[in-house]
């Protein structure tokens, strides 16, 4: 029994080793910016269409796409668009994060870039 | 079953392995104690686990922070939990007496060989899971809003020694196939969820000239790619503490202990 539970957990953990980290966006799906037009968007050039104190959710997903979004019980929420880096790394991974009020406004913005494998 | 779950199945077995889930501790365990009145249903930890994690930070403070200080911190798991004007007892089988509780809800722990000796509980008047536990570690003269990853990581290891994670979790009857809760604070993706002082919109770490802000798959209990989180939130002592969470790279050497690790909140003007 004692082994089985082993060989279970021994997979289990496995699993969860070979989520961490790791991420995949589809093209079209959440968190791929891109035009209504459906018109890949570079990071920055996504940036630049939003302003922060100006930009509502609505706005942003009609100029962005679907957003990886995270809501919270403060009404607040965070919404995400990624763009892969040299490996399928979250740290390699290119971040444009919106940080949104408990009123849909655009509070807070980064860019973040992705970073090479450090030696 | 979440990714959440399965990111941090490792640390709560790791913590099991410290004792057991202070939440759910053996029946065994629990003769050992008289426990009186309102106490059997708190959030209580054990005095003997605690004193363990001390002993265990005046061991390791020389190699990971060499001037930081020890206190614990009481932190609200459930909406509504009220964490103002809370009594904290350490309460054996012929005694009990008062902790006090800064405005922080830190506190710290003086060493008593009566408490030991009855195997005490550290008990605060509020009902079971409605708080969780960690310890803060910090070393002197830090600029507000920073930390230092040395600390932080020492905070890793002196919290799973004390079995302050308080996670309810279906699995810990396998936690006892695994014997060394240290080792997971060493690993490159530690799940040890640190909780920030405020609702956190983005995490930095740096080094020198080397200077890298996590991803968001680092903040938030990973919901970022983590679909099924919501439902696994009440199984997390992070529920309600969700926009304050954060992983770090902790095993991940190529970041010194002095690394400092930079907290840009919500609230914080752009």
């Amino acid at each position: 029994m004692k082994t089985l539970l082993s060989l279970i957990a021994a997979a289990w953990l496995c699993t969860a080793c070979a989520s961490s980290g790791l991420f995949a966006t589809s093209p079209q799906g959440p968190g791929a910016a891109h035009t209504a037009s459906g018109q890949a968007l570079a990071p920055q050039a996504a940036m630049d269409l939003v302003a922060i104190g100006k930009s509502s959710k609505a706005e942003v997903a009609v100029a962005l796409g679907p957003a990886v979004v995270i809501p919270f019980d403060s009404g607040k929420a965070v919404w995400v668009y990624r763009w892969p880096g040299a490996d399928q790394t979250s740290r390699a991974a290119t971040e444009l994060v919106l940080l949104f009020d408990a009123s849909g406004l655009l509070a807070n913005v980064r860019l973040r870039p992705g970073y090479a494998r450090h030696e | 079953m979440s990714r959440l779950m399965r990111a941090t199945l490792p640390m709560l077995l790791a913590a099991a392995t410290g004792g057991v889930c202070a939440q759910s501790p053996p029946a065994a365990e629990v003769q050992k104690v008289t426990v009186t009145g309102a106490a059997r249903h708190s959030v209580e930890k054990s005095f003997r686990k605690m004193m363990h994690g001390m002993d265990f930070f005046e061991q390791a403070k020389a190699g990971l922070a060499p001037q930081a200080v020890l206190r614990f911190k009481l932190l609200p798991r459930k909406p509504g939990t009220d964490m103002d004007h809370i009594v904290l007892e350490v309460i054996g089988s012929s005694f009990d007496y008062k902790v006090p509780v800064a405005p922080d809800h830190t506190f710290v722990l003086e060493r008593s060989r009566l408490a030991m000796d009855e195997d005490a509980v550290v008990s605060p008047n509020r009902r079971r899971l409605s708080m969780t536990w960690r310890t803060d570690i910090r070393s002197p003269g830090l600029p507000p809003g920073t930390r230092r990853l040395g600390d932080l990581r020492l905070e890793c290891l002196v919290g799973l020694e004390a079995d302050l994670v308080s996670n309810s979790n279906p699995f810990a009857m396998i936690a006892d196939l695994f014997a060394d809760s240290r080792r997971y604070c060493e690993r490159k993706d530690a799940k040890y969820l640190f909780f920030a002082e405020r609702p956190l919109f983005s995490v930095t770490l740096v080094a020198g000239e080397r200077r890298e802000v996590l991803p968001i798959d680092q903040l938030y209990a990973g919901a970022s790619d983590d679909p099924g989180l919501k439902q696994d939130l009440p199984y997390c002592d992070c529920e309600v503490l969700v926009d304050r969470t954060y992983f770090l790279p902790l095993g991940d050497r190529s970041w010194p202990d002095d690394t400092r690790v930079e907290f840009e909140y919500m609230d914080d003007r752009p």
